[in-house]
C-alpha cells in the first residue's frame, strides 16, 4: 500500500478511535502490536519486560489519544511512546545494584546475539539503530519519532554503528573463547 | 588517503554517501591496507547482523490479555476539565483585578510619615579614675541612643487612578485605563499557573504617564497538545501624546 494511502487510512481509523469506536482501536492495536512488541524487545532485550512495555505503550496511547494532534503518523507517535518508556525502564534498571546489560538477554539464536550486543549500548544508540534497521526509518523519520534534529540523528547513528560493531565483535569473541 | 582519514569516512563509504572521487580514493586505499579492510569487513558484518532483526509476535495469551485490558478501559474522550479550569482561572483573575482596582481609589492617600527629630542621648561622662564615687555605685546611662535612620523613605504621590473599565481577558485587546495597582500588576504579569499554561491573552494597559503597553502571552504547543513554551511579551506601543492623568 502506498505511503499516502496508508497515512490516510490510518488517519481515518485514528479519528474513529478518538470518537470512542472500539472496533477502530482494536484495528489499530492489531496493526501495530507486533511491531511495537519487537521494537520494545530490541530496545530492552528481554521478553518479559518487552511484554510489560507493550502493554504500557498501548494503554498510554489509548489514554492519550485525545491529545494526539495528528501532526505525525499514529505509528510514529506510538513508537515514540514505546521508545520513551523503554528509556525510562533502562534508567530504572541501571540503578539496580546487580545490573549486567547483556546478561538479561537469552542467547538462543544469532538474533539474540544482536539483541545482547544492542543491550550493551547506550539507549540513544540502541534507539537509532533499531529504528533505522528494524523499522527501516529514514533519518527524517527517526528525527520525527525521537524529537531530534536531523544532524543529531546522523551523528548519533554514526557513533551507534561503531559502538555496535565493537559490542558485537566483543560478544562473538567472548562466545568463541568459551568452551 | 591515509588510514586515519579512511576510518573517519568508512561508515559513509559503506552507506554510499560519499562523492565519486572520495569513494574511489577510499576504495583504492582499501585494496592496499589490510587493517582498513578488516575494519570494513567488521562494520559490514555488524550491519548485516542488524538487518536480521525480524518481527516477533508476542505470546498469544499476552495479546489476548492486553486486548481485554484495553477494551476494558473507558473510551477516550477529550478532557473538558482542563478548559473548564482555564475558564475558571480567567474569571477569577478578572474578578480579582476588578475588585482590586475598585478598592484602590477609595483608599485615602496616607500622610507621609515624617521622621521626627530624634533626640540622641548623650552618654554619661566617664568617671575619672580620681572620682570619689566608688565603681559599684556609679550609674550607667539608661537611655538607649536612637540612631537617625540612614535611608530616607519617600512616598510617591501618585494621582488617584480613574475608574477602571477592563474588558474580559480575550484574544482581542482590552484597555485598562488606569495605573495598575501592585496586585493588579501581579495578576497581569504573573497570572496563576493554570492561566499561564492554558491561555493566550492580549491586554493593552494605559499607564499614568500616558504611555501604553501591550501585555501579550503566547503558548506554543507540540503535536500532542501539551504546552512546551510560554512567551510573555510587554511592548511599549506608544501613546505618549496622550496627556497624563490630572487627577490631582
Amino acid at each position: 500500500m502506498p505511503t499516502s494511502r496508508r497515512r490516510q487510512d490510518e488517519a481515518t481509523t485514528v479519528a474513529r478511535a478518538r470518537q470512542g469506536d472500539a472496533a477502530a482501536l482494536d484495528e489499530l492495536y492489531r496493526r501495530y502490536r507486533d511491531q511495537v512488541y519487537t521494537l520494545c524487545l530490541n530496545l530492552c532485550g528481554n521478553r518479559e519486560e518487552a511484554q510489560d512495555l507493550l502493554q504500557e505503550t498501548f494503554v498510554r496511547a489509548w489514554r492519550g489519544l485525545p491529545r494526539f494532534a495528528g501532526r505525525c503518523m499514529f505509528s510514529t507517535w506510538v513508537y515514540r511512546i514505546a521508545v520513551n518508556l523503554s528509556r525510562d525502564a533502562a534508567r530504572r534498571r541501571r540503578r539496580a545494584p546487580d545490573f549486567v546489560p547483556s546478561a538479561r538477554v537469552a542467547h538462543d539464536s544469532p538474533v539474540d546475539d544482536v539483541r545482547a550486543a544492542l543491550a550493551g549500548l547506550q539507549h540513544p544508540h540502541r534507539a537509532v539503530l533499531v529504528l533505522r534497521y528494524f523499522q527501516s526509518f529514514s533519518h527524517k523519520e527517526i528525527a520525527e519519532c525521537l524529537h531530534w534534529s536531523l544532524s543529531r540523528v546522523k551523528v548519533t547513528l554514526h557513533r551507534a554503528k561503531r559502538a555496535f560493531k565493537d559490542s558485537y565483535l566483543q560478544m562473538n569473541s567472548t562466545k568463541e573463547a568459551q568452551p | 588517503m591515509n588510514c586515519r582519514s579512511v576510518m573517519r569516512v568508512l561508515i559513509e563509504y559503506l552507506d554510499d554517501e560519499l562523492q565519486a572521487s572520495e569513494r574511489a580514493a577510499v576504495a583504492a586505499h582499501l585494496q592496499t591496507c589490510a587493517a582498513c579492510r578488516a575494519e570494513e569487513a567488521a562494520l559490514r558484518r555488524a550491519e548485516g547482523a542488524l538487518t536480521t532483526l525480524a518481527v516477533v509476535e508476542p505470546a498469544p495469551d499476552l495479546a489476548a490479555d492486553l486486548h481485554h485490558r484495553i477494551s476494558a478501559l473507558s473510551p477516550p474522550r477529550a478532557r473538558p476539565l482542563r478548559w473548564a479550569w482555564c475558564g475558571v482561572a480567567v474569571v477569577v483573575v478578572a474578578v480579582a483585578t476588578a475588585l482590586v482596582v475598585r478598592i484602590y481609589p477609595r483608599t485615602a492617600p496616607q500622610p507621609i510619615p515624617v521622621p521626627r527629630p530624634v533626640e540622641i542621648a548623650t552618654p554619661a561622662p566617664r568617671a575619672s579614675a580620681t572620682s570619689a564615687v566608688p565603681h559599684h555605685q556609679r550609674t550607667r546611662p539608661t537611655a538607649v541612643a536612637l540612631r537617625r535612620p540612614r535611608r530616607q523613605h519617600f512616598v510617591a504621590h501618585a494621582p488617584p487612578p480613574k475608574p477602571v473599565h477592563r474588558d474580559e481577558v480575550s484574544a482581542e485587546p482590552a484597555t485598562l485605563e488606569t495605573a495598575p495597582t501592585p496586585l493588579g500588576l501581579i495578576l497581569l504579569l504573573g497570572p496563576p499557573r493554570e492561566l499561564a499554561l492554558f491561555s493566550s491573552y492580549n491586554v493593552e494597559v494605559s499607564m499614568p504617564d500616558g504611555t501604553q503597553s501591550l501585555l501579550r502571552q503566547e503558548i506554543t504547543r507540540d503535536e500532542t497538545g501539551e504546552p512546551v513554551a510560554i512567551t510573555m511579551i510587554c511592548e511599549n506601543i506608544g501613546g505618549a501624546d496622550r496627556p497624563p492623568n490630572q487627577g490631582g
